[in-house]
C-alpha cells in the first residue's frame, strides 16, 4: 500500500512537472498581408492640359473600428477629366492595381453619382443599372469594361457636397456582358464627396 | 485572474489520497460475491426478459428482468464461467472474474449470422448516476453519407447548429461549440471549438453508440460541460469470436453521394482486434428549387483498436484516422452589407450553377483529426485503476474566395495538438456507499501554420490544465443518493500577432470549484424520478478574447481587443482586461414511468449561466469594402430553461410508436432580450411496423417559428439610410427567423440473415425550409427530397 501511495505521488508530480515545463514560447510568423487595401487614389487628368486633381480614401487602422478616410475631389466644370484609379496596400508596399490588371476577366468597376453631375456621362451611373452610360477607357479578353480607365465630363453647372461612388466586384466566372453591382463579392465600396467647381 | 496559490492545490490533494486509501484493503467474504448485468438483443440494443444466465456446472443462476438485468447472488468463486440461454438466440458463454465490471451480454438471434457477444467493461464507466445517460445506438444505415452531430439529433433536446450541410454542430439545451462537452472514445475531442464554423471531426462511420448527458457534468467529464456531455463511442473488438467482418455501401440521390465502409474483427480468449475503413464522395446538394453550389465533400477514415485481456491488468489501444474536405456554399460569400442585403433578397442563391457537379472550390474547409489511446485497466484487490494516455492532431486550413494565387492558400491555417491523461478510480462499495475518484491532465499546442497571407485570425497558445475530482454515492432503500467536487487549474500562454504585426503575449491562470449533487428515488416498479443540481464553468475561448475585424458578415473584437474610455472606442492595441470564468448551475430533473407496453420520461431542466460571453452591437465602420456593423464580445448572465419530453408506446412486437418533443426558451436576463440561434419548439413521431423482414418506419416531424427572437435590421435598412441607430446593448439580427415547418422522412428495411438493404426518403414532400439554427438561412433553403439506398453484408 505504502509502495502505491508513493507511486501515486511520483506519478502526480512528474504529471504536474510535464504540464509546466513543455510550454514553447512560439509567436507566430509574420505574414505578408495581401489581402489588404488600404490606399484608394482617384486620379483625375484634365484632356487638353491642366493639373491632374487627386482625390483618396485611407484606411488609418486596418480591421480596427476606426473608419476609411476620404478627401474631396474638386472638379472644373465643362471639363473633361480621364480618371485612373489605382488600389495599394502601403502596409506592405504592394500595387494592387496591377494585380486587378492581371484578373481583369474577373473584376470591374461600377459607378454611381449625383444625378447630372456629369454630363458625359448623364443620369447616376450604372451601380443601379449595369446598362445606364459610364465611359470605360478598357476593356477584359472577351471585351467587358474594367474601370481601370474611364472618361468623365462635368456639368456646366457648379454643384457641391455630390456623391461619387466607386465599386469594385470581384466577379470570377460570373463576369459577362451583363452582370451587374448586386453579382460578386465587394473589394471596395468608397463614397467620396465631390464639388464641381466653377 | 489572481495567481492561483498552492496552497487549496496541495489540501484537495492530500483529502484526494486519504480518501484513496480509505477503501484500500477492504476485502469482501467468501461466498457473497454478487455477479450483476444486463442482456440485451445484439440488433435492438433492446433489453431482453426472462434470459437464464447461470453458472456453468453449479445450480446457481438468475433470470434477467424486464430492463434485462439479473443479480446472481451467494457466488463463492472469484472466476466463474457464465452461460446466457434465451430461445431464439444463440448461447453465450463467458469467462467472468470479479476484476471486472457487470457484464453487458449482447443476444444474436438464430437469424443472424452474428455471434453473441458479451462486453465486459462500460465504455465510458464512472458516469454519474443522477445523470444517466442517453443512449442512442447507431445503425450502418443511418451513419452512412451522414455527419456525428446530424446522428444524434434525432434525440430530444438536442438540435443542430449548421453552417450549410456539411458543417454540423451539436446544440444540447439551446448550447453549443465550447458549452458542450464531446467525448470520443472515451477522449475529450480537441479541436477548434471556438468557431460556430467549425464542426467536430468526428468520423460517422466510426460511430457506434451515442450517449448523451443533458445535465452539467463537469464535476465528470471537466470544463466546457454547460449545457451538456455528449460521448461518441466507436464499434468494440469482441474476445471468442471467430474472425467476422462487415461491408456497408450507401448511395444517396441528393448530392449524388457514395459512401462505403468495411470493418474486419476478431477475438481470442485474451485478445481481440478490430480494424475499419471507410469513405464518402458527395457532390453539391440541392434543395427542392436550386441547386446548393460547391456544397460536396470528401472524407476519408480508417481506426485501428485491440485489447488485451489479463489476469491484473486489461489494456485497450485505439487509433483513428479521419480526412475531411468539406465545401460550403458559393453564395453564403459576401463582401459588404450591400451584398448581404443582395443576397437576402434573391431567390435563388447568388453565383447558383444550374448544373450538378463533383467539384469543390473555394470556400471550402480541409480538416485531419487523428487520435491515438492507450488505456489501461488495472486490478488491486478490490479496487479499479483506469488509467488512459491519448494524443490528438488535429489540422484546420480554411480556404477564403480570395484574389489570384491566395485562393490556392487557406486563409486559416491551424495545427493543434493535444495529450491528455486520465486516471480514475473506482473505489469497492462499501456499505451502502459507491465512488470514483479522477484526476485529469491535459497539454494543448496551438499553431498557426504560416503561409496563409494575412494575419492570423487566433494567436499560437499553449493551454496546460489538471483537475481531479471526487464522486460519492449513498444508497438508501428506494433512494440513491450522489454528491461530488471538482477543482480544476488551467494555464493559457498566447502569442499573437496584432494589426501591424507586432507581437503579442499573454500567460493567465484560471482556476474553478465545480459541485454536483442529485438523487434517484423509486417511488414504486413503474415510477421513478432522477433529479441533480451541477455547476460547470470554461475559461473564455480564444475567439472571445483575441477576435479582431471581419468575420463573415460583421466586424467582431474580442475582449481584449477593445476599450471602451470615455472618449470613445480604441481597437488600438491589446487590452488584457480582467475576464470572469463563464459558469453555470443546471437544475435538471427526469421522471421516468415505465410500464409494460408504454414508456414516458419528462425532463424539464433550468440552467443560469453567469458571465456569459456573447456579442452585441456596438457601431458602425466604414471600411474600404463599404459600412459595416460592428460587434463586441462581452459578458452577461443568461437563463435557459425547457422541457423535453419522450413517449414510447408498443402495440405488440411488430408496432410501435415514439413521440419526441423539445422546448427551450433563453433569456439575456441582464438586459432583458432574447439571443440569437435558440432552436425553436420541435415535435416529431417515429411510427415503426415489422413484417415478416421487412420493417416499414414512418417519420413526420414539425418544427415552430422562432418566436422570442431579437429584433431585426436587416441590411437594407443599414444601407439607405445614413444614420441608422441602434441601441448598444439590444441585440439585433439582419433577417426575421424562417417560418415553421412540416417534414416527412420514411424508410423500409429488408434483412434477411446477414443481409440488409434500406431505402430511406428524407424529406418526401420536398417542402422548401430553413433552420432557424442554420448560419446560411440568409442565403439558400435546405434539402429537399433525398433518397437513401444502404445495403450491407455481414461476414
Amino acid at each position: 500500500m505504502k509502495n502505491l501511495k508513493t507511486h501515486f505521488l511520483t506519478g502526480l508530480i512528474i504529471s504536474g512537472g510535464l504540464l509546466s515545463s513543455c510550454g514553447d514560447d512560439d509567436a507566430p510568423a509574420a505574414e505578408n498581408e495581401e489581402e489588404v487595401i488600404d490606399l484608394v487614389t482617384l486620379t483625375f487628368t484634365p484632356q487638353g492640359g491642366g493639373a491632374a486633381i487627386v482625390a483618396t480614401a485611407t484606411d488609418p487602422d486596418g480591421e480596427g473600428v476606426l473608419d476609411f478616410e476620404t478627401t474631396d475631389i474638386e472638379l472644373e466644370v465643362n471639363t473633361t477629366y480621364e480618371l485612373a484609379i489605382t488600389i495599394e496596400n502601403t502596409e506592405e508596399g504592394e500595387d494592387i492595381t496591377g494585380e486587378i490588371e492581371e484578373e481583369d476577366d474577373e473584376h470591374m468597376f461600377f459607378f454611381s453619382f449625383t444625378t447630372d453631375i456629369f454630363s458625359d456621362p448623364a443620369g447616376n451611373g450604372n451601380r443601379d443599372n449595369r446598362a445606364d452610360a459610364v465611359n470605360y477607357n478598357d476593356q477584359d479578353g472577351d471585351g467587358n469594361p474594367v474601370g481601370l480607365s474611364t472618361t468623365w465630363t462635368t456639368s456646366d453647372v457648379a454643384s457641391s457636397n455630390g456623391d461619387f461612388r466607386v465599386i469594385l466586384k470581384h466577379q470570377p466566372d460570373i463576369k459577362s456582358a451583363t452582370s451587374t453591382a448586386a453579382d460578386g463579392e465587394t473589394d471596395i465600396d468608397i463614397t467620396w464627396t465631390i464639388n464641381i467647381n466653377d | 485572474m489572481a495567481h492561483v496559490p498552492d496552497a487549496p492545490n496541495m489540501k484537495l490533494g492530500i483529502c484526494f489520497l486519504a480518501l484513496i486509501f480509505f477503501s484500500l484493503g477492504f476485502a469482501q467474504n467468501a461466498c457473497d460475491r454478487e455477479i450483476t448485468g444486463q442482456v440485451l438483443d445484439i440488433d435492438t440494443n433492446e433489453p431482453l426478459p426472462f434470459a437464464t444466465v447461470s453458472i456453468k456446472n453449479t445450480q446457481i443462476g438468475a433470470v434477467s428482468d424486464e430492463s434485462g438485468h439479473f443479480t446472481i447472488k451467494n457466488v463463492c468463486d472469484d472466476e466463474v464461467d457464465l452461460e446466457v440461454r434465451f430461445l431464439g438466440y444463440k448461447t453465450a458463454i463467458h469467462h467472468h472474474d470479479f476484476h471486472h465490471s457487470s457484464p453487458v451480454i449482447y443476444m444474436a438471434s438464430d437469424e443472424t449470422m452474428l455471434e453473441s457477444v458479451v462486453v465486459e467493461e462500460k465504455l465510458n464507466a464512472h458516469e454519474l448516476k443522477t445523470l444517466e445517460p442517453k443512449n442512442i445506438s447507431i445503425n450502418a444505415s443511418d451513419r452512412s453519407g451522414s455527419t456525428a452531430a446530424d446522428l444524434l439529433a434525432k434525440s430530444s433536446g438536442v438540435s443542430t447548429l449548421k453552417t450549410g450541410q456539411n458543417v454540423v454542430k451539436p446544440i444540447v439545451h439551446g448550447l453549443h461549440s465550447n458549452r458542450v462537452l464531446i467525448i470520443n472514445n472515451g477522449v475529450r475531442h480537441a479541436y477548434q471549438a471556438w468557431g460556430n464554423e467549425h464542426a467536430p471531426e468526428i468520423d460517422p462511420s466510426q460511430v457506434d453508440r451515442i450517449q448523451l448527458i443533458k445535465g452539467a457534468s463537469t464535476v465528470r467529464y471537466g470544463p466546457n460541460a454547460l449545457g451538456g456531455v455528449i460521448l461518441f463511442d466507436a464499434p468494440q473488438p469482441a474476445y471468442n469470436q471467430p474472425i467476422s467482418g462487415g461491408v456497408g455501401m450507401g448511395y444517396q440521390t441528393n448530392g449524388r453521394s457514395i459512401s462505403t465502409e468495411l470493418s474486419v474483427k476478431q477475438g481470442y480468449e485474451r485478445h481481440a482486434w478490430q480494424v475499419s475503413i471507410n469513405g464518402t464522395k458527395q457532390g453539391d446538394l440541392k434543395a427542392p428549387d436550386y441547386f446548393l453550389t460547391n456544397t460536396g465533400k470528401e472524407e476519408f477514415g480508417y481506426s485501428l483498436s485491440s485489447k488485451h485481456h489479463f489476469s491484473w491488468i486489461d489494456v485497450d489501444f485505439y487509433a483513428s484516422h479521419f480526412q475531411q474536405e468539406l465545401g460550403l456554399l458559393r453564395g453564403s460569400i459576401n463582401g459588404n452589407l450591400t451584398d448581404l442585403a443582395n443576397a437576402i433578397g434573391a431567390t435563388v442563391p447568388n453565383e447558383t450553377q444550374d448544373h450538378f457537379s463533383y467539384d469543390i472550390n473555394t470556400p471550402r474547409q480541409e480538416t485531419v483529426h487523428d487520435l491515438f489511446k492507450l488505456k489501461f485497466a488495472i486490478f488491486v484487490g478490490e479496487q479499479q485503476f483506469d488509467v488512459q494516455y491519448a494524443y490528438q492532431r488535429n489540422e484546420r486550413r480554411e480556404f477564403d474566395v480570395r484574389r489570384g494565387t491566395n485562393n490556392d492558400r487557406p486563409a486559416i491555417d491551424l495545427l493543434l495538438k493535444t495529450h491528455t491523461l486520465d486516471v480514475d478510480w473506482d473505489h469497492p462499495s462499501r456499505g451502502n456507499f459507491a465512488g470514483t475518484f479522477g484526476f485529469q491532465a491535459f497539454y494543448q499546442d496551438n499553431d498557426n501554420i504560416p503561409g496563409t497571407n494575412t494575419i492570423p485570425f487566433v494567436p499560437n497558445y499553449n493551454n496546460s490544465s489538471i483537475g481531479v475530482f471526487g464522486v460519492e454515492s449513498l444508497t438508501r432503500g428506494n433512494t440513491t443518493y450522489e454528491a461530488g467536487i471538482r477543482y480544476d487549474f488551467l494555464n493559457m500562454n498566447v502569442r499573437g500577432r496584432d494589426s501591424s504585426n507586432d507581437i503579442y503575449r499573454d500567460n493567465r491562470n484560471y482556476q474553478n470549484f465545480t459541485f454536483t449533487a442529485g438523487l434517484i428515488h423509486q417511488f414504486n416498479e413503474k415510477l421513478s424520478i432522477r433529479t441533480n443540481i451541477g455547476t460547470a464553468w470554461r475559461s473564455p475561448n480564444i475567439g472571445e478574447l483575441f477576435s479582431f475585424g471581419r468575420h463573415q458578415i460583421r466586424y467582431e473584437y474580442g475582449i481584449w481587443r477593445y476599450n471602451l474610455p470615455p472618449g470613445g472606442i480604441s481597437t488600438s492595441s491589446i487590452f488584457t482586461k480582467a475576464t470572469e470564468n463563464e459558469q453555470g448551475i443546471k437544475w435538471i430533473s427526469t421522471l421516468h414511468l415505465q410500464k409494460t407496453t408504454f414508456e414516458l420520461e419528462f425532463t424539464p431542466y433550468i440552467n443560469r449561466i453567469n458571465n456569459y460571453f456573447f456579442i452585441r452591437p456596438y457601431g458602425i465602420t466604414n471600411t474600404v469594402r463599404g459600412a459595416f456593423p460592428y460587434f463586441l464580445y462581452d459578458q452577461t448572465t443568461a437563463l435557459y430553461y425547457g422541457a423535453d419530453l419522450d413517449i414510447r408506446k408498443k402495440w405488440n412486437d411488430q408496432t410501435e410508436a415514439e413521440l419526441k418533443a423539445s422546448y427551450v426558451y433563453a433569456e439575456d436576463i441582464r438586459n432583458d432580450q432574447p439571443f440569437i440561434g435558440i432552436p425553436p419548439f420541435n415535435i416529431q413521431v417515429e411510427v415503426s411496423r415489422r413484417m415478416g423482414n421487412f420493417t416499414f418506419l414512418l417519420n413526420p416531424s414539425w418544427t415552430a417559428r422562432q418566436n422570442h427572437a431579437p429584433p431585426v435590421i436587416d441590411a437594407a435598412q443599414f444601407l439607405d439610410s445614413e444614420n441608422v441607430t441602434f441601441d448598444q446593448a439590444v441585440i439585433f439580427d439582419f433577417l426575421a427567423p424562417p417560418a415553421s415547418f412540416f417534414l416527412l422522412n420514411a424508410s423500409i428495411q429488408y434483412d434477411r440473415n446477414d443481409f440488409i438493404v434500406k431505402l430511406t426518403g428524407d424529406n418526401l414532400l420536398n417542402t422548401s425550409y430553413r433552420r432557424y439554427t442554420d448560419q446560411y438561412r440568409y442565403f439558400a433553403d435546405d434539402l429537399g427530397t433525398n433518397f437513401k439506398i444502404f445495403l450491407s453484408y455481414s461476414f
